[in-house]
């Protein structure tokens, strides 16, 4: 089991507003599992950040990437944009 | 009488089973129904063989501004929609002082996508109150309106420009209350807010802003209304998601409030956010409290160009890194041979294009036929492959060439016709009058009637149509709205259960100064009543009566 938090798996999904989204699956320490989603511009940020274009090099990347990328994100912080 | 629709067979939005008869209308509304009427002097719409059904009404609209040059909110009419919700997502036009305006200009762009000119000599801008803005609505009005007004604009009005920067101070949270009661007076059906949406800086929107406490204040206020807060959550995290039901739930009890939250969709990346969401939706229901996710009936579509990067190439590396290259180095890549046969090679691996083949051409083309064809179909004519075709189209159009894959998400019928079925959920969110220029937010009533009950047996017709009518208008508390009953609306859906659909999704320029959107025309509705006023019909098309009323009001009777 990882001390650090990662990205245990990611996948390309369709967005409400017909845009493609990047869903993140990141497992905690101690089993606990959660979703995140980015929007494009959140995921180039998070491929430059980890140096790949990707999606399945994403695998195991450790959290800390994608909490800078959320922090990198004043509007949204992670997909969405808009309603 | 003034209208006799005659021999149909009426589903009157109450849920019991259809029953034979011919319904009357009188001064705007339903006088009588049931049997054979014979009134001296009405007219008579023929409506045998067809389904009478009361208006639908759709909860979830960003028409708040062409509702201001368009009274009918085209196409949205012509599917049935009598009644529209304008001021979801925390946006509404007022009350907005005048030197605000660019501000929420700019949040409305970024989610309508509606050019400048829809904003600037579309319409006269002479409004700052809630009551000026539907006095200016009413003017031409051909579809019933009970709006929404904006938690932003509400914080944009008290607070100004610290709106975008901290939270808000007892006074200006007194003020944002006094202020909220002035538009529920005026005729507001309630409050939005989001914890999502930002403006054309992609900055957050201002109710982003409020700590809880606003957001508990303003519920306070809508308590002493019974009036709704709509709120969209952080869908993307069904975590947060869950969260936010339990908030909503608490004012809901707190102040006696409904609210409704949206979107909720179904994706195959996500399956158990559905589940996990709507267990905590009927946990909370079952306290008391009124928490009412909103589910659109539509799957949704992917739409993409070559010009910016979408993320559904992000599975296939190759193109990916292409698709992030500047446009001249792009176009230089995409005529490269040998870097075209490594894209061919990843996107259809043993020359199998089948992933690609259903994708259709959408716009961007010289050649309109092009229009609504699929590269599989275009490839066999070309004798190509559908990704080499994709390319050679873009190449032909400076990268402008658009396509669109359709139905990736919210797509299996199964699962959503099970969840449009849920007693707990709110039929809606269909986004009408939003990201114009993206797809086309109409039709998901005729989508539902169609696909989920005729062909799929997921609702019984009656079921459905209550969902769409009589149920809406009892979650935003619209009296005398959303069944056919003696005394109620002469809002009336007439259609052809056999035909009942959506058209194809099409291109039109009738945004100002020939702005485009996408539309789609509506299938198998073959007549369109407004308070007792038929405002579109299959035969003649649009009325221009301004017989459209604020629906948070009793109904009155019609003007025209």
């Amino acid at each position: 089991m990882s001390e650090t938090p990662f990205i245990e798996a990611a996948e390309i999904a369709p967005g409400h507003d017909g845009a493609a989204e990047l869903v993140l699956f990141v497992r905690y320490p101690g089993a606990g599992r959660q979703t995140v989603t980015l929007d494009a511009d959140a995921a180039e940020v998070l491929f430059e950040h980890t140096q790949t274009g990707d999606v399945r090099a994403l695998h195991g990347v450790p959290w800390h990437h994608l909490k800078d990328v959320l922090q990198q994100r004043p509007g949204s912080g992670a997909a969405g944009g808009n309603s | 009488m003034d209208w006799i629709i005659r021999g149909g067979r009426i589903v009157d939005g109450s849920g019991l089973p259809a029953f034979e008869g011919d319904v009357a209308l009188k001064d705007g509304k339903v006088a009588r129904l049931g049997g054979r009427i014979e009134a001296e002097g009405a007219q008579v719409f023929d409506a045998s063989g067809c389904i009478v059904a009361p208006g639908f009404i759709d909860p979830h609209t960003h028409f708040d501004v062409q509702l201001l040059w368009d009274g009918q909110a085209r196409p949205a009419l012509e599917h049935g929609v009598t009644t529209i919700v304008p001021g979801n997502c925390s946006l509404s036009l007022a009350p907005l002082k005048a030197g605000d305006r660019q501000r929420v200009v700019g949040m409305f762009q970024q989610i309508e996508e509606m050019p400048d000119a829809a904003f600037d000599g579309a319409f006269e801008w002479r409004w700052e109150s809630f009551d000026g803005y539907l006095a200016a609505l009413k003017e031409s009005l051909s579809i019933n309106v009970a709006p929404l007004v904006g938690h932003s604009v509400i914080r944009l009005w008290v607070m100004g420009a610290a709106a975008t920067e901290r939270a808000a101070t007892a006074e200006e949270l007194s003020a944002m209350q006094d202020l909220l009661a002035q538009c529920l007076e005026a005729g507001a059906v309630g409050l939005s807010t989001s914890f999502v949406d930002v403006d054309e800086n992609l900055m957050p929107v201002p109710s982003r802003y409020a700590h809880f406490e606003e957001l508990d204040a303003l519920a306070a206020v809508l308590g002493r209304y019974g009036r709704m807060l709509q709120v969209v959550p952080e869908f993307y995290a069904t975590d947060i998601t869950l969260a936010r039901v339990d908030q909503l739930a608490e004012l809901s009890l707190r102040y006696g409030i409904p609210t409704t939250f949206s979107p909720l969709f179904d994706s195959a990346a996500t399956p158990d956010n559905v589940p996990r969401v709507m267990a905590r939706v009927a946990e909370q229901m079952a306290r008391g409290a009124q928490v009412w996710p909103q589910v659109q009936t539509r799957p949704i579509d992917i739409s993409f160009t070559f010009e910016v990067a979408s993320l559904l190439f992000a599975g296939l590396p190759k193109w990916y890194r292409t698709m992030r290259m500047g446009a001249e180095e792009k176009i230089a890549a995409l005529s490269d041979s040998e870097w075209v046969a490594q894209l061919l090679a990843e996107a259809e691996p043993g020359g199998n294009g089948a992933r690609w083949a259903a994708v259709q051409v959408r716009g961007g083309v010289s050649d309109a036929s092009l229009v609504g064809q699929t590269l599989g179909a275009l490839a066999e004519a070309r004798g190509s492959s559908p990704a080499q075709v994709m390319i050679d189209l873009s190449l032909e159009h400076n990268l402008q060439a658009s396509f669109i894959a359709a139905s990736l998400g919210h797509n299996d019928s199964d699962r959503v016709g099970a969840l449009l079925a849920d007693g707990n959920v709110h039929v809606g969110a269909s986004d009408a009058g939003a990201h114009i220029q993206s797809f086309a937010t109409y039709g998901d009533t005729g989508y539902l009637l169609g696909h989920f009950v005729r062909d799929r047996g997921a609702l019984s017709l009656e079921a459905a149509i209550k969902k769409i009518t009589a149920d809406t208008a009892r979650i935003w508390g619209l009296p005398g709205r959303g069944q056919l009953a003696p005394g109620f609306a002469g809002d009336v859906a007439i259609f052809d259960a056999a035909e009942i659909d959506r058209c194809a999704e099409e291109a039109c320029f009738d945004m100002p100064e020939e702005g485009m959107r996408y539309v789609r025309a509506s299938k198998g509705m073959v007549g369109v009543f407004v308070n007792g006023a038929l405002s579109w019909s299959k035969a003649s098309g649009y009325a221009d009566a301004p017989v459209g009323q604020i629906a948070t009001q009793l109904p009155g009777a019609a003007s025209a």
